[in-house]
């Protein structure tokens, strides 16, 4: 016995050796070999895709593929890289609004100065919120983009335009652009500016507008955001003033295994009541479009299981308040349908870091007395690649 | 002493002797030679954290490099040293490192990671000697 | 260090810069702009006003044949017929009525019920479609009226109009106007009426419905028969597939749509006049004079309403909402109304109504006056003697309502 015992050590030693020592062209090796054990190799092309199942309490069920989107990648150059995306919305596409959309949603040549300066020229997106610049499937919680996404900041915006951005040192980085303007004939009480996106199709630049995004990364765990976007919007009715500012500031904490996010944006439409005036001649009734939007959410997720194990289990909580008549223009009421809020709860499963099982149930109410509030269950599954 | 111990003897000087030679400048056995500073960096949609390293001119240093979610990739740009950052859960992406000549290199995601992939950069200060830090 | 100072630098400015953006946009909160048309009426609560809203929604949506369209009617949706000059106002459109006048002057309906209407419009495949009999010799037309402040007229008082009825004329001035009285569906009282042409309807829930079930062939709680004149049962069948009442409590809201067009006409605003000078106030005066404003009665006052937009208020329509015989009959008989009466329709809102008369057969204001006879012949003749100045300061105060 005593022998046996005594041929294991050398072997234990040597093993402890040839393990443990490595030259740096030894340890990429390794490296590459660790990395690539088991994993696709991705080139020029990369995507998301979101598949959901939406309940309104009272209403049918809706199964919806509601995003396919494609993202391309090339390299002209280390310091010339474009990037483009784009994605088609609820499957099919009739001519018809009632189906669905085919967008591009981003297609820009990146010019890397340095790292303080960089240009970038094409079609962007919009540099506010938290969901705009940051929506694969795997990244935020709830099967749907957050409301205050959707209806005060009009998620996903895109548009055309150019400008700088880069990384400042200390943990700043920025974004500013030159853009699209919206146009205030689409305006609505309920969605207040979403429906005057452009989208960099035939846009108008009568006028353009600006928009810039500063970025706190210093802390670890912390992402600080604050931004804003000003521009005229009346190129179909310029006679008016309708010029639109969007403010906004949101932050992303984690630790652990806790993550807590804020947002907050407030809208805030000039000459709004000879806008509905001028768009009630047009359509025979008044939009009642708002002079202020505001909307607000916090929300918390907690992974419930280990982190670092590539399953992983999250269930979060979100409060979302969001009115797009906020402030009405002098002699207009609100409409208190449209000063909502919402509790959002949910999980949200990974089998894979890139794959996303989702499930969460809404409680959305209005104050306006007159129509019901609403409880949804949203079911999705989403991918990235 | 057998011929048996002998035996075991001369294989224990031969994977030492082998191990020596092929072995670097470091040993991994505690307590003896000097020790490499490792520097742990996090990947993740759309940061590294740090994204501001610094190292002396000449120090070998290993960067391991894990992922809060999805695969990334580490290249420091003029470099040669081009990664790939396995997703969260499934490994660590390890690479010694010696900064050989002073001066500011970027390093960046040169994965596609999502829509703020090109914004995934950051900078490795090799530090001249005698230089502050 | 230099770094820092310099970030700090620029991150206030970008402050600044964005505070100065966003209190730029403070300051601008502009004016009302005056009052066109389809505004609801002032002061009435948050609920009220997206209950008006949700009427305005309903009363422009289109329907089809699935929703109960049908199987004959004269529009897709309210809107259709009353557009002018916005959602709520009257039109072009003129609908048609078809009945019997014997030679001592009786007036019938095309069937024992009395009705009248014949529909312009069946759903596909248009096989629904009614004719109008070939021994019919009374064709009338009808334009639509404007719904601007209608709730004002439906809060004022029974007691008010029936006030200023004289069927007798015993105070021997050539008026004889008679009020229309009607059992009102929606609450089964007796009524003066005061909507319609021939004051058919004293409540907008009723006057609502009425027409939804007649112009659109929607049947209601209130009206829960089809309008078959001229259709057939295997007809019914075949064009009128849904069961009635077609119109169905909306499931978000638990409303029907008959209460949300009562919603929308109730709040919906009068129209103010267009200006007010000394030519219009002499204007006025003219239009007294010569004995205009004895059945085109200036203003008429609402009663007392717990609600504030409805109590006493004063309601300058320029009707007196009785029922006249002004030699313009269309020979229908209708409600309490009998063939050759009409109600005195109101006048504000006048500029935007075109053409005149309830057959839309009068082109100008000019037109529609020199129409007027039977009881309205001395008023008439004192237009005619007018000096051709004073004739002018008459129009234009007509031409301001």
């Amino acid at each position: 016995m005593v022998k046996y015992r005594l041929f294991a050590v050398p072997i234990l030693i040597a093993a402890a050796f040839l393990g443990g020592v490595t030259t740096p062209a030894q340890a990429q090796e390794q490296a590459q070999d660790n990395a690539n054990s088991g994993l696709p190799s991705t080139g020029p092309l990369s995507g998301y895709m979101d598949f959901h199942f939406n309940k309104a309490d009272g209403e049918d069920g809706i199964l919806d593929f509601h995003r396919f989107v494609l993202l391309f990648n090339h390299s002209f150059s280390p310091r010339l890289r474009f990037v483009g995306e784009l994605e088609l919305e609820h499957a099919l596409v009739e001519g018809l609004e009632e189906a669905g959309e085919l967008e591009l949603e981003q297609a820009y040549i990146d010019f890397l100065l340095s790292r303080r300066l960089n240009l970038r020229a094409g079609m962007l997106l919009m540099p506010v919120g938290i969901i705009n610049e940051r929506h694969e499937p795997p990244v935020y919680n709830g099967v749907e983009r957050p409301f205050v996404d959707t209806v005060i900041i009009p998620s996903t915006w895109f548009d055309v335009g150019a400008g700088v951005h880069g990384d400042l040192g200390a943990g700043f980085r920025y974004r500013a652009y030159v853009v699209a303007p919206l146009n205030s004939l689409e305006f609505t009480a309920d969605e207040g500016i979403r429906g005057g996106v452009q989208k960099g199709s035939k846009a108008n630049v009568r006028n353009v507008a600006y928009t810039g995004r500063l970025e706190y990364l210093g802390i670890r765990g912390l992402t600080l955001g604050a931004s804003g976007w000003t521009g005229d919007s009346s190129f179909e009715t310029p006679r008016l003033d309708t010029s639109v500012t969007l403010g906004e500031v949101d932050a992303r904490f984690r630790r652990d295994r806790l993550e807590l996010r804020g947002q907050f944006a407030d809208v805030r439409i000039g000459d709004a009541a000879r806008l509905n005036d001028s768009l009630g001649r047009i359509i025979g009734i008044s939009p009642n479009i708002a002079a202020g939007l505001r909307g607000f959410y916090g929300e918390a997720a907690y992974r419930v299981w280990n982190k670092g194990a590539p399953r992983d289990m999250v269930a979060f909580v979100r409060y979302e308040n969001f009115d797009t008549q906020h402030r009405m223009p002098e002699g207009f009421q609100p409409l208190k349908e449209f000063d909502r809020d919402a509790w959002v709860m949910g999980v949200t499963y990974y089998p894979d870091p890139d794959i996303a099982v989702k499930a969460d149930y809404i409680s959305l109410r209005n104050r306006s007395g007159l129509f019901a509030n609403r409880h949804l269950l949203n079911l999705g599954l989403g991918w990235w690649f | 002493m057998t011929t048996r111990s002998g035996l075991f003897v001369a294989l224990f000087v031969a994977v030492v002797v082998a191990a020596s030679v092929t072995g670097a400048s470091h040993a991994a056995l505690a307590g003896q030679a000097a020790p490499v500073r490792t520097i742990e960096i996090t990947a993740s949609r759309f940061e590294f954290w740090p994204s501001e390293i610094s190292i002396a001119e000449g120090e070998a240093v290993e960067f391991r490099i894990t992922s809060e979610d999805t695969v990334h990739g580490f290249r420091i740009v003029g470099n040669g040293l081009n990664l790939v950052v396995p997703k969260r859960g499934k490994g660590v992406a390890v690479a010694r490192f010696t900064g050989t000549q002073a001066g500011r290199y970027s390093f960046e995601c040169n994965r596609m990671c999502g829509a703020g992939h090109n914004f995934m950069r950051g900078v490795l200060v090799v530090r001249a000697p005698g230089a502050a830090q | 260090m230099r770094h820092k100072a310099r970030h700090t630098r620029l991150i206030s400015c970008a402050a600044i810069v964005w505070t100065l953006i966003v209190l730029v946009q403070a300051r601008g909160t502009t004016q009302g702009s005056p009052g066109f048309p389809g505004g609801p009426l002032p002061g009435i609560t948050n609920l009220e006003f997206s209950e008006f809203r949700l009427g305005v929604d309903d009363f422009m949506e289109v329907e089809t044949a699935e929703e109960g369209l049908g199987p004959a009617f004269n529009g897709t949706s309210c809107a259709v017929c009353h557009n002018l000059p916005s959602i709520g106002g009257g039109g072009v459109i003129l609908e048609v009525r078809a009945g019997y006048r014997d030679a001592l002057g009786g007036a019938d309906g095309l069937n024992p019920a009395g009705d009248t209407l014949i529909h312009m419009l069946s759903t596909p495949s248009h096989s629904c479609q009614p004719s109008i009999p070939e021994d019919a010799n009374v064709i009338a037309h009808r334009a639509p009226i404007p719904l601007f402040g209608a709730g004002l007229v439906e809060a004022i008082p029974d007691e008010t109009i029936l006030a200023l009825a004289d069927p007798d004329d015993r105070n021997r001035d050539g008026v004889s106007g008679r009020a229309g009285i009607v059992v009102d569906v929606a609450t089964g009282g007796t009524r003066v009426g005061r909507f319609g042409w021939k004051s058919q309807h004293a409540t907008l829930l009723a006057f609502g419905a009425d027409a939804y079930r007649n112009e659109m062939g929607i049947t209601n709680e209130l009206f829960p028969n089809e309008f078959s004149f001229g259709i057939s049962a295997a007809q019914m069948k075949l064009c009128d597939p849904l069961p009635d009442p077609e119109d169905r409590r909306d499931p978000v809201t638990r409303r029907r749509g008959i209460d949300n067009f009562e919603s929308f006409m109730k709040f919906l605003a009068p129209v103010a006049r267009s200006h007010a000078d000394e030519q219009t106030r002499e204007g006025e005066r003219v239009f007294s004079a010569i004995g205009c404003a004895t059945c085109h009665v200036p203003a008429l006052d609402t009663g007392a309403s717990a609600h504030p937009a409805f109590h006493r208020k004063r309601v300058e329509l320029f009707s007196d909402l009785l029922l006249h015989d002004v030699g313009t009959s269309d020979d229908i008989r209708q409600g309490g109304a009998a063939a050759d009466e009409l109600r005195t329709p109101a006048l504000w809102g006048l500029r935007f109504r075109r053409p005149l008369l309830h057959d839309g057969s009068a082109a100008t204001i000019t037109d529609a006056i020199e129409r007027h006879a039977g009881e309205a012949a001395l008023a008439r003749r004192g237009f005619g003697q007018l000096p051709a100045q004073t004739k002018d300061t008459l129009l234009a105060f007509l031409r301001s309502l």
